[in-house]
């Protein structure tokens, strides 16, 4: 029962702490320490696997495998909001550069079309 | 459709430093005749095709309406945001109005918007559907559009009673400064958000919303309200 509410308060604290900060130069050391840490554990696991159940035993979760998979599915989480935000930063670059391609040859379509000079160039 | 020139710029029309900004993505069969609509009042048209595959632009070069093609798909607040960019470099533009392209809108409408800016000292004017009579708005319309007017602490703090209407007009300051992120249809509430956080005065104006059989075929489901929650949930504060 404490485990399941320490694991959830931690997850929704940090995803929140992730989401709000995500372009922070800390965020990204964080990311990049945390994915250290998940790996050390990682290698602790496999070759420890006592250690894991032992620690399952104590924080009240029953087997060590079940421990890992919220780990996974914690890490899970983070890595698809991480991805959301890198295509979201990636979609705002495109569409800034498909804007400008767009402002440019309208300028020049519409001066064509509609029989005036670029307006930059009006009244100079 | 004719190729009536565009007044003179040292024009005589009343709204001779207006831009009207349309979105446009796949109206071919509508939007020449909502630009002719529009024309006659304001001189200043500017359509964003937003890579429409309908031929809509051949259907606006037919028009004395600016053109800006967007190379690719970019949804409609990109293409808001595209449009208010151009409008904003051409000469002598100080308002901007936004005008959806299924004909949704009242010209009348528009111009009493741009009057609610110019002479009733405010910086943005937003349409209402809901400050006149409610009749004509579908009623599952009418509960959504008025929930998330409620539930929007931005639209709250504004005190608006529509917060999705596409109908807008901006001074230069407030159109200047307006940068849409959400490219999508959350680009609405983006704009409240944006207005609500700045110092500018925002007043709402009665407007009708014309609800033809195209316009309703066309519209936001209500499916994708999700989409837009979901996007604005997660948007992160930037720190630039």
């Amino acid at each position: 029962m404490i485990i399941q509410v320490i694991l959830l308060a931690v997850a929704a604290f940090f995803l929140l702490l992730f989401i709000r900060h995500w372009y922070s130069v800390q965020t990204r050391a964080l990311k990049r320490l945390a994915f250290l840490v998940f790996i050390a554990l990682m290698v602790v696991a496999i070759l420890r696997p006592n250690w894991v159940n032992s620690l399952a035993h104590q924080v009240g979760v029953g087997r060590g495998t079940d421990l890992v998979l919220y780990a996974v599915a914690v890490a899970f989480v983070f890595v698809s909001v991480n991805t959301y935000f890198r295509l979201k930063t990636q979609e705002a670059r495109f569409t800034e550069l498909a804007r400008a391609i767009a402002v440019r040859d309208a300028t020049e379509l519409n001066a064509r079309r509609l029989g005036r000079q670029p307006e930059s160039e009006v009244r100079r | 459709m004719q190729t009536a020139e565009a007044p003179d710029r040292a024009g005589t029309s009343e709204f001779d430093d207006v831009w009207v900004v349309i979105p446009v993505y796949n109206e071919g069969s509508v939007i020449a005749d909502v630009v002719a609509g529009v024309l006659p009042t304001f001189p200043n048209v500017v359509c964003v095709d937003d890579g429409s595959r309908d031929g809509s632009a051949d259907h606006i070069c037919r028009t004395a309406a600016h053109l800006v093609s967007h190379p690719v798909n970019l949804g409609q607040g990109a293409a808001l945001q595209t449009g208010l960019e151009y409008a904003l470099l051409q000469e002598g533009s100080q308002y901007f109005v936004t005008f959806d392209a299924d004909g949704q809108h009242r010209v009348e409408d528009a111009a009493e918007l741009v009057r609610a800016v110019r002479d009733g000292g405010a910086d943005v004017a937003l349409g209402s559907r809901f400050l006149g009579g409610t009749e004509h708005v579908p009623r599952i319309k009418r509960a959504l559009l008025k929930t998330v007017a409620a539930v929007s602490p931005a639209a709250r703090r504004l005190q608006l009673t529509d917060a999705h209407n596409g109908l807008r007009v901006l001074n230069r300051a407030a159109a200047s400064h307006l940068k849409i992120t959400m490219n999508g249809m959350a680009h609405a509430s983006e704009i409240v958000d944006y207005l609500s956080r700045s110092d500018l005065a925002v007043t709402e104006v009665p407007v009708t919303v014309l609800y033809t059989d195209y316009s309703k075929a066309k519209g936001q489901s209500l499916i994708n309200g999700v989409n837009i929650l979901f996007d604005l949930s997660l948007r992160s504060r930037r720190t630039p």
